[in-house]
């Protein structure tokens, strides 16, 4: 069969049994076992084909779930509800409210960190979206905030999860690109900080043009002296454990698994200083881990014989000499990849999309001689960016679902507009200046 | 007769979910344990590598039949959300009697594997020790059966396994 085929064949069969409803991870293995029985089966009956087919998806399992360089997933995600079910993350965002005094539009800052927090740590961007929608967008409707600096600032802040460490998807795309998975969470810090630096500019123009949007309202005056005070108990204690896990990987002290793990040792120490760790709030951390956990790793369990089936049957090797021989210039051909992200975000969720495009999308960006951790950081934007782009991105969708009745869709497509347009901007200015995404590795140990 | 019975499989995936969340804390104090011993240059077991390494396997095994029940695992709903309940509730029966399919036929084959596994003494090395391949291999046809049944509830129970609500479910 020629390449094309089988490539279309693949991905085809992929794309139907999601479509029609079948989980994702049970979808690949699925395809998985059929396209291993057919490719590496061997000869004989069905049986004997099938079992040296299947037996080696099994081996596969094995050998790429039984390795180290996962541990970060779960224990990220572990840290993740650790902050939030101690009670330890909802201390910080009232301390940073309680910081930020009058200033205008105060509380689409707070969303900003808060979405940034909850969705960087839980590693769910839909998770986040529909949580803060229903916990922010009532209460900034309430003090008269409209509808573009309540929902933007939530829908912005999916792209600065995938960004800034711990990302526990940033992990997984490093895992199945094969990646350093230290220097890719490292090279999501500078453009992290950069768009959520554009953000807040944004805020503030947004509520400068119309102070209207986001109107002040009184609150009592917070003495200097205790905003001192819960700068260093509320905020500077909780952000110091994220801090220390991404020193202890800059600086070579801990692999990013040991980094993890002592991240959550950390958020666990803070918790019983503060008196706030019951068995309760551990359990459910550990629970609540465990789903997105298994979830993933399903879904990895799926993917582990996949690439190896495309690169077997020939359909990697066909498509990466068929685009080369068109002479492509690699700009074009960053941009296409961008737009099958764009396309696959209105239908998918980031880790089928990160299954189906890694094993095509990486070896062709080394063929082009993209440096795969820059690339790897573009997929991340791009991936975010395809969930909120009107009209059909995920993220509007589950916004509209959670939002106060009478919003109209149209109000959240046009809330996302401008913030998607800064992540847009991102890209761009990483496209320009790759060192925004390659310096701050290139100087870790 | 049978609702006791389905009361006491319930917790038994309940209590095997549980574990899996216990598994991922010990994994953590695992980690600690040897980096922390490691650093202070004090002798300990490479077995907590080899408790960290399976610890995916093991995991996985024994959540992903509860994620099952309770819809947990990521899936698309956009040809069951266009179509009437009554096809509806056919296509989500034959998409539940697809999974049972492919969890059936992986739990078979893995339990081939295990058995080979056993049966020839193969080895895993990990962390500088010899450990029988079976004891990981061996927790996969028991995880994927176990997902074949949940499926195969969703065929013939009361309840569809998708809802109708277009959009990812996760």
């Amino acid at each position: 069969m020629e390449w094309y085929w089988t490539l279309a064949s693949l991905i085809g069969a992929i794309l139907v049994l999601m479509a029609i409803g079948l989980p994702v991870g049970i979808a690949f293995i699925a395809v998985n076992v059929v396209a291993a029985t057919v490719y590496m089966g061997g000869s004989g009956d069905l049986f004997e084909v099938a079992e040296r087919g299947v037996g080696v998806l099994a081996g596969n399992a094995f050998e790429s779930m039984t390795t180290f360089a996962l541990v970060p997933i779960p224990m990220f995600l572990l840290m993740g509800e650790l902050f939030f079910h101690t009670g330890l993350a909802n201390r910080m965002f009232t301390a940073v409210e309680k910081l930020l005094g009058r200033v205008p539009a105060r509380l689409s800052y707070v969303t900003v960190a808060g979405g940034t927090a909850f969705a960087t740590l839980s590693g769910s961007s839909m998770g986040s979206t529909a949580l803060l929608g229903t916990l922010m967008v009532p209460e900034m409707s309430r003090r008269g905030y409209k509808k573009h600096m309540s929902i933007g600032p939530i829908l912005g802040t999916g792209g600065l999860a995938m960004m800034i460490p711990p990302s526990a998807l940033a992990v997984l795309l490093g895992t199945l690109a094969e990646l350093d998975i230290g220097k890719l969470l490292i090279a999501g810090i500078l453009p992290g900080l950069i768009l959520a630096s554009m953000y807040i500019v944004l805020i503030y123009v947004m509520a400068k043009r119309d102070p209207d949007a986001a109107p002040a309202y009184d609150i009592d005056f917070v003495p200097w002296s205790t905003r001192l005070k819960l700068l260093c108990t509320d905020v500077l204690p909780m952000v110091s454990v994220v801090i220390g896990v991404i020193v202890l990987i800059m600086a070579g002290v801990a692999t990013p698994s040991e980094a993890a793990a002592f991240g959550c040792l950390g958020v666990l120490i803070l918790a019983l200083l503060y008196r706030c760790l019951t068995f309760k709030s551990t359990w459910t951390s550990m629970e609540g881990a465990a789903r997105v956990t298994i979830m993933a790793l399903l879904i990895i369990f799926g993917s582990a014989t996949f690439s190896q089936i495309l690169a077997f049957s020939g359909a990697s090797s066909g498509l990466i000499g068929w685009v080369t021989q068109f002479d492509v210039d690699p700009l074009v051909m960053l941009l296409v990849m961008f737009g099958i992200l764009l396309v696959l975000g209105m239908f998918m969720d980031q880790l089928s999309m990160m299954l189906l495009t890694v094993p095509i999308f990486f070896p062709l960006a080394l063929k082009f001689g993209f440096d795969p951790i820059w690339f790897a950081v573009i997929v991340l934007l791009a991936m975010e960016i395809s969930f909120t782009t009107p009209p059909f991105g995920l993220l509007l969708f589950v916004m509209q679902g959670v939002s106060p009745p009478g919003t109209k869709f149209s109000e959240i497509c046009f809330a996302a507009i401008p913030f998607m347009a800064c992540a847009m901007l991102l890209v761009v200015l990483i496209v320009i200046f790759p060192g925004i995404a390659t310096w701050l590795p290139s100087l870790g140990s | 007769m049978l609702g006791t019975i389905d009361t006491y499989y319930a917790r038994l995936l309940r209590g095997m979910a549980a574990l899996a969340a216990i598994y991922l804390g010990l994994m953590m104090v695992a980690i600690v344990y040897s980096v922390l011993f490691r650093s202070l240059g004090l002798e300990y077991s490479s077995y907590s590598f080899v408790f960290i390494e399976y610890g995916f396997i093991y995991t996985l095994m024994l959540g992903a039949p509860w994620l099952v029940r309770i819809r947990g695992h990521v899936y698309i709903e956009i040809v069951t959300a266009a179509v009437s309940p009554p096809v509806r509730n056919i296509l989500s029966r034959v998409v539940a009697a697809l999974c049972c399919l492919v969890c059936a036929v992986l739990a078979f084959y893995a339990g081939a594997l295990a058995l080979e596994d056993y049966s020839f003494g193969e080895l895993d090395v990990r962390g500088s020790r010899d450990i029988p391949r079976w004891i990981v291999t061996g927790a996969m046809p028991v995880g994927f059966g176990l997902m074949s049944v949940e499926f195969l509830r969703f065929v013939f129970g009361r309840e569809n396994m998708h809802t109708g609500q277009a959009g990812v479910h996760e």
